[in-house]
């Protein structure tokens, strides 16, 4: 079955905005993906991953992200570190690697290969590749050759992924998701929106987000 | 999906990330890679480091105007 057969039969849509390079998106995957294994109706739901660019000035060079964090508050390292360490508290608490020192560039084209993927049903593995390697290994993911193998090694043909990323495939897809997101009054992401009607706005605990999609299953349903 | 405002649901969160800085806040005042907002939503550079940022996460700050 497709995928989008598959969302045309859900009861319950949710739209995920996420980046790559978001920690908090990081944390909140696993944790969404429990919550709606928890409902015992993952049948009934589908989940649509949406682009949100958190830098989109950023070049395809990475640059380290505890240097932008530290930077960000005007050089005090200590501070940073005791910041980060928090956020690797919380991935490790959930069996995640975290990495202080990974790197960011831009992640359009890492948005693009995942919109490919989304057509061959493998959106949520090939998030979940990639962050585990972003920040559980400091690989660049935004890198073109790799987007492309990992694309590959999730059954994406490679010319497919190569024909996109090196034209302009999928980009305005990428750039509506962003501006149907500003449309919605996004405030933070990871976004999480169900039926098109409620929004949570960062990671919530796998037992909120479930407590949640149960009453959206429970309540006026999808308004696609 | 329709292009309105929806209601954000009353849900306590550990961490989001400002889409227009990157900045992201975690609580207690603490942050995250690619993260962390000395000056940004919600109060995370509270000293104190209570649950100012995790308030933040619960209530977001209004959108700014991109850079």
């Amino acid at each position: 079955m497709s995928t989008a057969t598959v969302r045309d039969l859900a009861t319950l849509q949710i739209d995920v905005w996420t980046d790559f390079a978001c920690p908090a998106c990081y944390l909140a995957k696993p944790r969404l993906d429990a919550a709606i294994a928890g409902t015992g109706r993952s049948g009934q739901i589908a989940v649509r991953y949406r682009a949100w660019e958190l830098f989109p000035e950023a070049t395809e060079l990475p640059f380290d992200s505890f240097e932008y964090v530290i930077r960000k508050f005007g050089g005090d390292e200590a501070r940073a570190s005791r910041l980060e360490q928090r956020m690797g508290d919380l991935a490790q608490a959930q069996g995640q690697p975290y990495l202080v020192h990974h790197p960011i560039a831009n992640s359009l084209d890492a948005h693009r290969a995942l919109k490919l993927a989304a057509e061959y049903g493998r959106d949520a593995v090939f998030i979940d590749r990639l962050q585990r390697d972003l920040f559980g290994s400091g690989t660049d993911v935004f890198d073109t050759r790799y987007l492309v193998a990992v694309a590959a090694d999730l059954g994406i043909p490679a010319e497919r992924t190569d024909a996109a990323l090196a034209g302009n495939g999928y980009a305005d897809e990428v750039r509506a998701d962003q501006a149907r997101a500003r449309g919605l009054g996004l405030t933070g992401i990871p976004f999480t929106v169900l039926a098109g009607k409620q929004a949570i706005v960062g990671v919530a605990s796998a037992d909120g987000f479930r407590r949640a999609i149960e009453a959206a299953l429970t309540g006026e349903g999808n308004d696609r | 999906m329709s292009e309105r405002k929806l209601t954000v649901l009353p849900i306590d969160t550990d961490a989001y990330c400002d889409p227009e800085t990157g900045m992201c806040a975690v609580p207690a005042a603490q942050a995250c890679s690619a993260a962390v907002t000395a000056d940004g939503p919600a109060g995370a550079d509270d000293p104190g480091g209570t649950d100012s940022a995790a308030s933040a996460a619960t209530s977001p700050p209004p959108s700014r105007e991109r850079r």
